[in-house]
C-alpha cells in the first residue's frame, strides 16, 4: 500500500504538525481529508525515510483504516464469513469475507465457565 | 512470513501465538519494553532462542512436549529462528501500571506454569488460569478445544485429559 500525507501546519513551538494522510490510490483529494495534529518529538527526524515510516506507523495506518471503513462496499461484493472446518465445494460461487491481511491478528481465544 | 496472533484476556494475561515456516528467523523487542512473554508450548516444530550478540542459546522442540519458562529473559530483546515449521503459544501476564497508566518498574505480575500430566482433582486457591492447548479434555463435564480457558481465584476442577488432551494451569505467585 502507498500512503501519501501532507503537512498543512508546522508548529514548532509545541513540536507539532497538523498533517493530512491517505492512501495514495484514494479516489478522494487529500485535501479533502480532515488535518490531524500530532506530535513529533517521537519520531525519527535525521532522515527523512525513518521520519516517513515513523510517521505512517504511529499516526498514519490507524488513519487510513478508519478511512477505509468509512468507505461503502458494493452489494456484489458484500461477503459472509465462515468457520469452522473448510469444505471447498460449499464454498463455491459464493462471497466469503477476508479481514484485512495482516501479519498480527486476533487470537481466538475463548472463556469458559467452568 | 510469521503470523503472529494476540488478544488480551480479562486484565491478568495475554495470550499469543506465531506460525512461522523453517528458516525464518524472528525478534521479539516489544518496542524497546523488552519481552514479556513467560512460558510458551510449541504445538509443532522447533525454535532456537538467543539474546541478541550472546553466545549461549536454547532450543524449543515439540516432541518434548513442555511448556518452557521464559522468565529469564523478561524485558530483553530475543531473536528466534524456526528450526522448523512451527506453531507457538506464548503466555504474557498483565502488567502493573501506575495512576497515570504507565507501567512501572519490577510491574510484571510472577505466575507459575505447569501443564496437567495426570487426570484427577486440581483445587484452586489462588488467581489461575487453566488453558487447554490440545485435544478434547474434560474438565468438570464439559469437553474443551484449543484456547478454551477459564480463569478463577478459587476452584475445583475435575480433569480428564481423555487421549490427547493438553491442559496448561497458570497459576500467580
Amino acid at each position: 500500500m502507498k500512503a501519501i500525507f501532507k503537512i498543512e501546519e508546522h508548529l514548532p513551538d509545541t513540536k507539532q504538525i497538523s498533517v493530512k494522510i491517505c492512501k495514495a490510490k484514494s479516489h478522494k483529494s487529500i485535501d479533502d481529508y480532515a488535518a490531524k495534529v500530532v506530535t513529533y518529538s517521537d519520531l525519527d527526524l535525521s532522515e527523512s525515510g525513518l521520519f516517513i515510516d515513523g510517521l505512517l506507523e504511529r499516526h498514519g495506518l490507524h488513519r487510513i483504516e478508519s478511512q477505509e471503513n468509512k468507505q461503502p462496499i458494493l452489494d456484489s461484493n458484500k461477503g459472509e464469513s465462515i468457520s469452522g472446518a473448510v469444505v471447498l465445494d460449499d464454498l463455491v460461487g459464493k462471497v466469503i469475507e477476508c479481514n484485512h491481511f495482516t501479519t498480527r491478528s486476533i487470537l481466538k481465544m475463548r472463556r469458559v465457565e467452568l | 512470513m510469521t503470523l503472529r496472533y494476540i488478544t488480551k484476556c480479562g486484565e491478568t494475561w495475554m495470550a499469543c501465538s506465531a506460525q512461522a515456516r523453517k528458516g525464518e528467523l524472528g525478534l521479539d523487542q516489544k518496542s524497546g519494553k523488552g519481552r514479556l512473554t513467560t512460558y510458551q508450548y510449541l504445538f509443532y516444530g522447533s525454535v532456537k532462542y538467543a539474546e541478541p550478540f550472546s553466545d549461549s542459546y536454547i532450543i524449543q522442540d515439540s516432541k518434548d512436549g513442555q511448556l518452557l519458562d521464559f522468565k529469564k529473559y523478561l524485558g530483553k530483546n530475543l531473536v528466534f529462528e524456526f528450526l522448523e515449521d512451527t506453531h507457538v503459544f506464548g503466555f504474557t501476564p498483565g502488567v502493573i501500571t501506575g495512576e497515570d497508566g504507565q507501567r512501572e518498574e519490577n510491574s510484571i505480575n510472577d505466575w507459575d506454569g505447569k501443564i496437567i500430566t495426570k487426570n484427577g482433582v486440581v483445587k484452586i486457591e489462588k488467581q489461575s488460569i487453566l488453558v487447554c492447548l490440545g485435544g478434547s479434555p474434560v474438565v468438570n463435564g464439559k469437553t474443551l478445544t484449543r484456547y478454551d480457558y477459564d480463569e478463577s481465584t478459587s476452584k475445583t476442577y475435575t480433569i480428564d485429559l481423555k487421549t490427547d488432551g493438553v491442559l496448561v494451569l497458570f497459576t500467580q505467585i
